[in-house]
């Protein structure tokens, strides 16, 4: 029952993340950072820009599997007269279900508070009906979550009370990934908005919220100092939306764009004695900076040796922050729980590592070898290294339908379990070139350099993919 | 007879089990068949010849379906299957199920890169890794740049583009994505390096100057422009280390921005290594292999990784740079005059060499049915006017824009038909009404009218000229009606056979002028600043114009 629990506070941790960072603001192309708002109005039939403040409320009710969202907005246009505003009070709620057997959930969000009073020349337009319906499905990968959504909504203003009506129609869809290194949401949403003359506009607006998580290299201003530079985790958050808009008497584009002001956060720094001008240097200082390789010495990183097995598991589960699920020790309840039993039979419950190789198998990442054996010593080969990269990010059915030849020049000689994988490294550019050389040892230089490709794919590739390629190209 | 049948049967018995030879798995260490059930120790088989067998499941046995692994529960009762045999137990089991081998759902496969060269079924792109992949499009390839479909010669080097294709093996590509005006290059800056804050990836510059009209302009005194962390930052050919970057400041720097979400974003960055020389150019001749080029005035200069290179407002590589080219060239003095900033400024009424786009001037000698007798025209080539003394077909069709530029208005098919148009000028009909032949700007994709511009007077085509440049700004005269004022603005040359950049804004009247942009007639009103134009005029007047 515990377990339970605790699953489902851990998927709400999850999925309210989801609401609370990186997603847009409400579904009109608003922008903000933690100061203000932005949004351009088209109630008038003009594009009008509104600036002004923001407060989001959130609130997670563990029970129900539900969040509720709140928006207050309180702006002014950016060229108006006095008495010129916009008031906005909005709540939704989403319910969360969860499909754990499938690694999948779906949230159902639905419009459940609405106000809005907008003051222009003059004139009142009223918020008198707001209908709202929007559904995400959600697949929870090892490294990664992905989601896509559908909305459509309509929204009903009176002018001046009984002056005429105004009809909003909204409908679009929404992208987005969650990992550790970043998180994007991107909408595409369509606006059609009736006026009382029967005229009609069309507004497509392309919003996306966007956080990276990178390592930036601080040099350091002195010479007398026990280490040499180090890494900053740096957190970005960037908010972006373009509208086109097509107005009864205009036409045209407006780019808006807020930055969050970035979180840094101070690394521990490498002392190793064998990587300075190494061709890999920058690659294991950035791992070794995420605590990812082990403290057995912190004099020698050996980057021409073989990486082992379960060092390249424990680091890439490191890497991602993929919770290793370690019980807490409780004395009282020890006696009660059942005898942990290991999925391999050459990694003992009292392993360092267990935890970690444990939750890699739990997690589909690592299967281990024949007869239930994860050979945690042997020599990592690139095939090995890949097919464990591919299955963190859930990337295995990217590949064709079976029977299939990858472009390596020595396909002949990958692995039918990594063949999959193989395609799908070099569609995705985390291994270029002409040969796969599936069965060679990985150095640990050579590791390192995947895993921080690795990184930088579930950092930039992705929010690319979700951001740039939704809104600059089309 | 009873007895008969039983003996009968008895002996099929007997023959089936003798063919069925129960032991034969065992003996050839394999056995084919259908599943029957399968637990994961023990997986039951009716072989072909319909002999069942239950076998144990080694704790380290390969099950795959369709050479992918996995678990026992992923088998279905009746598959085929083909199993391997270790003693009396199953070592490997082998099904089929996949209909569709190798099959991908259209558009899956998708590849990212910059358009390198374009050929009549071929496109080169230059992927993100460097590598270069020329993949084959055909006329049922969609293309699209901002939602719009365009045609493939519209595309231009330097352009980003998205392929999508539909077999995992293929190299035809079956749809294009271009990026719309975020990959035009709106700004080319010279400044003095402030700082450069990696944890919000801006660069801090001052004493800016902006590269307008061929010539360096100040700009601001200080500008901080966003750029990304993976922004290769040269000097003298070199990259530089980022975390060096501090201690160049002050030194000079050139830049070429572009305009992301609305924010302006460096898109490459060189310093100045020594001393600046500009030069406005011909180039005579250019070597890939040395990196080298040669200007008219014997100026010979050098190439590399750092040199910003700008077309058709895009980035571009080196083998956009051919003799030929004008251009306005920034270089560092001594270090082999290595070129910093390459601006090539030519221009022309295609995109590219693929390009099957025509200007057509003549007098209207025939309209019959989606068909014009052009006599006595003109065609703009290279930028200059050739005249052919003999008549041509063009034709047209619905979607065809015909505006009357006389009487300011678009006329439909039927009017065009209808009108006096193209009259016979020796018959009664045309001498009673005093009726001559009218003439007409004919925008073509090969043979087929586009756009059409019809006008009752002959224009004295000897004293038009072709004038590319960029708008900078509209205004409506009270005196001459509508203007645009063109920055980087350059009048074409026969005697140079070149571009001849002019140095002070161009205000020109576009009152009267046939406007196209994406082969369709657009109003006055729709340019905007920003468009890049090329335009045939007379004098202040513009007859036609392209919008880029």
């Amino acid at each position: 029952m515990k377990r339970t629990i605790a699953f489902v506070l851990l998927n709400l941790i999850l999925l309210t993340s989801f609401t609370t960072y990186a997603a847009p603001v409400d579904y009109l192309g608003g922008v903000h950072n933690e100061y203000e708002y932005e949004e351009i109005v088209f109630i008038t039939g003009e594009p009008i820009k509104f600036i002004g403040k923001l407060k989001i409320n959130e609130k997670v009710k563990e029970k129900d599997n539900l969040v509720i969202v709140s928006y207050d907005f309180d702006l002014v246009p950016e060229k108006g007269e006095k008495g010129d505003k916009l008031q906005r009070k909005i709540t939704y709620e989403t319910v969360y279900t969860d499909n754990s057997a499938k690694g999948q959930s779906i949230g159902n969000t639905t419009v459940t508070k609405y106000s809005e009073k907008i003051q222009l020349n003059d004139v009142d337009y009223k918020l008198e009906d707001y209908q709202f319906s929007r559904s995400d499905i959600y697949d929870n990968r090892p490294a990664s979550s992905y989601y896509t959504g559908n909305i459509k909504g309509r929204k009903y203003y009176s002018i001046n009370k009984n002056e005429g009506q105004i009809i909003v129609d909204i409908s679009g869809g929404i992208v987005g990934y969650e990992n550790f290194w970043g998180r994007t949401e991107t909408q595409k949403v369509n606006q059609t908005i009736t006026y009382p003359n029967g005229k009609q506009a069309v507004i497509n607006t392309e919003t996306s919220d966007s956080l990276t998580r990178r390592l930036v290299y601080s040099d350091n201003e002195v010479n007398l100092i026990s280490y040499n530079g180090g890494y900053v985790k740096t957190t970005n958050r960037e908010v972006v939306s373009k509208y086109t808009y097509k107005l009864p008497n205009a036409k045209g584009t407006y780019e808006l764009s807020k930055t969050m002001n970035p979180n840094l956060e101070r690394l521990i720094v490498p002392k190793f004695r064998d990587v300075d001008g190494h061709w890999a240097e920058e690659y294991i200082e950035k791992l070794y900076s995420l605590d990812v390789f082990d403290d057995t010495t912190n004099t020698f990183f050996y980057p021409e040796g073989p990486i082992t097995r379960r060092e390249f598991v424990v680091a890439l589960m490191k890497a991602c922050n993929i919770d290793p699920n370690i019980p807490e020790q409780k004395k009282s309840s020890r006696r009660k729980q059942p005898q942990e039993v290991s999925p391999f039979r050459d990694i003992s419950t009292q392993d360092k590592d267990y935890y970690y190789i444990k939750e890699a198998f739990a997690q589909g990442i690592a299967f281990g070898k024949s007869g239930n054996l994860f050979k945690p010593s042997e020599k990592l080969t690139v095939a090995e290294g890949v097919t464990m990269l591919i299955r963190a990010l859930g990337f295995e059915n990217r590949a064709p339908n079976p029977g299939y030849y990858t472009s390596f020049m020595d396909d002949y000689a990958i692995p039918y379990w990594a063949k999959d994988a193989a395609y799908v490294s070099k569609e995705i550019g985390l291994v270029t070139g002409t040969r796969f050389n599936a069965n060679k040892a990985l150095t640990r230089a050579e590791a390192s350099q995947l895993l921080v490709n690795f990184l930088r794919f579930l950092e930039r590739d992705l929010q690319k993919d979700y951001r740039e390629n939704i809104i600059l190209f089309n | 007879m009873k007895k008969l049948s039983i003996i009968l049967f008895i002996l099929m018995l007997l023959a089936v089990e003798v063919y069925a030879d129960p032991y034969g798995p065992y003996r050839n260490k394999y056995i084919e068949g259908y599943l029957i059930s399968i637990s994961k120790d023990k997986v039951t088989i009716e072989e072909y010849d319909g002999t069942f067998h239950s076998l144990n499941i080694l704790s380290d046995a390969i099950l795959t379906i369709d050479g992918i692994p996995v678990t026992y529960s992923d088998f279905i009762p009746g598959m085929e299957v083909y199993g391997t045999i270790q003693g009396r137990s199953i070592k490997t089991l082998e099904a089929y199920s996949t209909e569709n081998p190798g099959y991908i759902p259209p558009g899956k496969k998708v590849v990212k890169g910059t358009v390198k060269s374009l050929d009549f079924n071929s496109i080169t792109i230059k992927l993100p890794s460097g590598e270069e992949e020329t993949y084959t499009y055909t006329p049922a390839t969609i293309i699209t740049r901002d939602k719009n479909p365009i045609a493939i010669d519209k595309l231009y080097e330097g352009d980003s583009v998205r392929l999508f294709f539909d077999e995992y093996n293929t190299n035809t590509i079956s749809r294009i994505s271009v990026e719309g005006d975020s990959i035009l290059i709106s700004g080319l800056y010279k400044g003095t390096l402030s700082f450069k804050d990696s944890y919000d990836n801006r660069v801090a510059l001052e004493n800016v100057k902006r590269l307008s009209s061929f010539q360096w302009s100040n700009y601001s005194d200080l500008i901080l422009l966003n750029s990304n962390e993976d922004l290769p930052i040269y000097i003298g050919g070199q990259k530089i280390n980022p975390a060096n970057l501090k201690y160049y400041r002050g030194r000079e720097v050139y830049l070429a921005v572009k305009k992301v979400f609305g924010q302006e974003t460096i898109e490459k960055m060189t310093l100045k290594s020594t001393r600046e020389r500009n030069y406005t150019e011909k180039i005579s001749d250019v070597n890939y292999y040395s990196d080298s080029f040669t200007l008219n005035n014997k100026q010979n200069l050098t190439l590399s990784d750092s040199t910003i290179i700008v077309k058709n407002n895009r980035l571009v590589d080196k083998y956009s740079v051919n003799p030929e080219s004008s251009a306005f060239i920034v270089a560092d003095t001594g270090l082999g005059n290595l070129a910093n900033l390459i601006y090539i400024y030519d221009e022309d009424l295609n995109n590219s060499n693929i390009g099957q786009s025509y200007l057509y001037y003549g007098r209207l000698d025939e309209v019959i049915d989606y068909m014009v007798l052009l006599k006595d025209y003109y065609v703009l080539d290279r930028n200059e006017w050739d005249r052919y003394r003999r008549s041509t077909e063009l034709t047209y069709d619905d979607d065809t824009y015909i505006f009357d530029i006389t009487n300011k208005k678009l006329i439909t098919v039927q009017e065009f038909q209808a009108g006096n148009y193209a009259v016979d000028e020796d018959s009664d009909y045309a001498d009673d009404r005093d009726l001559e032949d009218w003439y007409g700007y004919l925008y073509t994709s090969g043979d087929n009218i586009l756009v059409m511009g019809l006008v009752e007077e002959k224009d004295d085509l000897l004293s038009q000229r072709v004038t590319a440049g960029t708008v900078k700004s509209t205004s409506t005269d009270p005196y001459v009606g509508q203007v645009i004022y063109l920055t980087d603005s350059r009048d074409w040359s026969s005697r140079n056979s070149s571009f001849m950049p002019k140095a002070q804004d161009l205000r020109l009247m576009i009152e009267d002028a046939l406007i196209i942009k994406d082969d369709k007639l657009i109003s006055k009103d729709d340019l905007k600043p920003g468009d890049r134009l090329y335009i045939v005029r007379d004098d202040f007047k513009c007859k036609f114009i392209l919008v880029k």
